[in-house]
């Protein structure tokens, strides 16, 4: 088992022991259940050395305000990474026009490197990934501007293979490290690599990949797949964020196309274009729906039901804009909302169905 | 796993960077494909954060005719470039998009087109009309003549060799690889003003590179100037374009 899925584990059977205890005294109270002193003795000396193992091999939150400060500092840890990113960056344009161009490429390589060194000490001497999130968030930031900065230098032509190292290089910090930023950061960056190719052999210039968004549906698709193709035993975690990345590509990609159906290969009018990609819309966001509530895929409901309500409010303002009285537009635009609520509430019951089954 | 990550990391920046400084040495070896001398005027400073010491110039280039929305190059020409023109069945010609594509495209340096252009606008802006002119960077309206940038676009294709044998004098003229539109343009009948026709009409949007480093010693010499738009043009640089088109400052000289 790895670590990963052992914290979770130990984060479950904590939350478990505590609505345990909260059940167990409500249920005293109404007088259903008495334990004998003995039995409570033996029970509650039990129970704390349970918790008190698993906060010391786990690191695991052990009350709500524990389980905020926990939040609070992974968010302090992904500001404090981009903060010195920047303070990185900034600082090698502070000086890098005093310095001969070998010693400005022999500091972007080692920055990185470095950088590489620290994220892989620090995750060595702690449980939790908070420094090493932090410390690897710098160094990918130093990673892009080694490659740009030496394109500079350089006057090199721009390329998308920049893309690909970069999204390597995430995903290297990712699977090395077990980081879920790390992660999403590579797979978009090796989505934006595949389209930027596809728009390239299809002859196009790709540093305007986004005048064609059909290039990003095979990547977006690929990232669908992997979860079921690939075994991700050790990094349970990840799956979502592939799901995560693939459907919010494919989803992007329609609203676009869907709105401007002269930015596209197919060889139709654009009004065509636009029906095709609307109907794949509403498609895609329905399939996301229920095969996430067939496989228990929470962030693909979410993001399914999400994009569903932004393609029929998009359409709604689209086709009543001009000639429909606001007041009744939106009058309708908030009774459908309604029904909406209505349909995802019964979908959410649905779920928990599902999942209690 | 950690060990395979800082491994893997290492491999990636090692590799990446390896690749691309042979990129640079395979750009750089032999003689260079070209070699032009250009002005401020073609070359001005980059306007950069105080915060930033690097030295960049950018090129400034320039192409007709001249109207803010107009397109200086024809079917013909973005034909010649790689663009191809199919209409979709049922499809409305002015609803198309047309692939952006990347060509080469040669920008002849102070040559006749150019001084014919310079008079026209320079007429027209004594004149009191609208001295239509579209650049690459800032607008030369209200500019001196003497600053406007002397690199004119003449010509592009999707074969460099093509080009090159069509304009061989590497010191009159630029050839650089560029990000080209194109688009349709509705004809209208004159009395009527009614669309006959559409036609097909392009520009460039982007060359590449169009920021180029100066390098130490070389920025030493104008690191202190500030960035202008007027006046006449204060250095020279030579660039050098090697076998990948990608250029160097080869010589900076004070005017």
């Amino acid at each position: 088992m790895s670590d990963t899925l052992e914290k979770k584990e130990a984060q479950q059977r904590v939350d478990r022991i505590q609505a345990f205890r909260d059940e167990l005294a409500q249920l005293e109270s109404e007088e259903v259940l008495a334990l004998t002193a003995e039995q409570r003795a033996r029970l509650n000396s039990h129970l704390d050395r349970t918790l008190a193992e698993l906060a010391g091999r786990y690191d695991v939150d052990m009350s709500a305000s524990q389980r905020q400060i926990s939040l609070a500092m992974r968010i302090a840890s992904a500001l404090g990474g981009l903060a010195l990113c920047a303070a990185v960056f900034l600082f090698f344009y502070r000086y890098w026009g005093s310095m001969i161009t070998p010693l400005q490429v022999g500091i972007l390589v080692a920055i990185p490197i470095l950088l590489l060194f620290a994220t892989s000490w620090v995750s060595r001497k702690e449980k939790t990934l908070y420094y090493t999130s932090l410390l690897a968030l710098v160094a990918f930031g130093s990673f892009v501007l080694n490659l740009n900065v030496l394109g500079s230098i350089f006057n090199m032509t721009p390329s998308p293979g920049a893309f690909l190292a970069w999204g390597l290089f995430a995903l290297a910090l990712a699977y090395g490290f077990r980081l879920r930023m790390e992660l999403a950061a590579g797979l978009v960056l090796v989505v934006i690599y595949l389209a930027a190719s596809i728009h390239s052999l299809s002859g196009g210039a790709w540093i305007l990949v986004t005048e064609r968004p059909e290039t990003f549906l095979p990547g977006g698709l690929a990232l669908l797949a992997i979860p079921a193709l690939v075994r991700h035993g050790k990094q349970p975690g990840f799956l979502p964020i592939y799901r995560l990345c693939g459907l919010g590509f494919i989803f992007l990609a329609l609203l676009v196309l869907g709105n401007a159906g002269q930015l596209t290969y197919l060889p139709f009018a654009k009004k065509a274009v636009e029906g095709i990609y609307q109907m794949s819309g509403f498609a895609a966001a329905v399939a996301a729906i229920w095969i996430g509530l067939r496989r228990h895929q929470t962030e693909s409901v979410n993001l399914g039901s999400a994009f569903f309500a932004i393609y029929l409010f998009n359409r709604l303002f689209v086709w009543w804009w001009d000639w429909m009285p606001k007041y009744l537009l939106f009058l309708i635009v908030g009774l459908i909302a309604l029904i909406l609520l209505a349909a995802f509430r019964r979908l959410r019951d649905r779920t928990a169905k599902l999942e209690t089954a | 796993m950690k060990r395979t990550g800082l491994i893997l990391g290492i491999v990636i920046i090692l590799v990446c960077n390896g690749i691309a400084l042979i990129g640079v040495a395979h750009n750089r070896a032999g003689d260079p494909a070209q070699t032009i001398e250009l002005t401020e005027r073609e070359l001005p400073l980059v306007n950069s954060d105080p915060e930033n010491t690097g030295v960049d110039l950018r090129i400034n280039w320039t192409q007709a005719p001249l109207s803010p929305r107009a397109s200086s190059l024809d079917q013909t020409q973005l034909e010649t470039a790689g663009f191809s023109f199919p209409v979709p069945p049922g499809a409305r010609t002015q609803d198309f998009a047309f692939l952006p594509r990347e060509a080469w495209v040669a920008f002849e340096h102070e040559g006749q087109r150019w001084e014919e252009w310079r008079r026209q606008a320079e007429q027209a802006k004594q004149e009191d009309s609208t001295a239509a002119v579209q650049t690459a960077g800032p607008s030369p309206s209200g500019r001196g003549s003497n600053s406007w940038p002397g690199l004119f676009l003449v010509d592009t294709s999707k074969d460099i060799s093509d080009l090159r044998s069509r304009y061989p004098d590497q010191g009159k003229y630029l050839i650089v690889r560029a990000v080209l539109m194109a688009r349709t343009v509705a004809v209208k009948d004159s009395k009527t003003g009614e669309i006959t026709s559409y036609k097909y009409s392009g520009r460039v949007v982007q060359i590449m590179p169009d920021v180029i480093h100066v390098p130490l010693p070389y920025s030493r010499l104008i690191s202190s100037l500030k960035p202008r738009t007027e006046g006449e043009p204060r250095y020279t640089v030579t660039l050098k374009y090697g076998t990948s088109l990608e250029p160097w400052v080869s010589a900076v000289t004070l005017r």
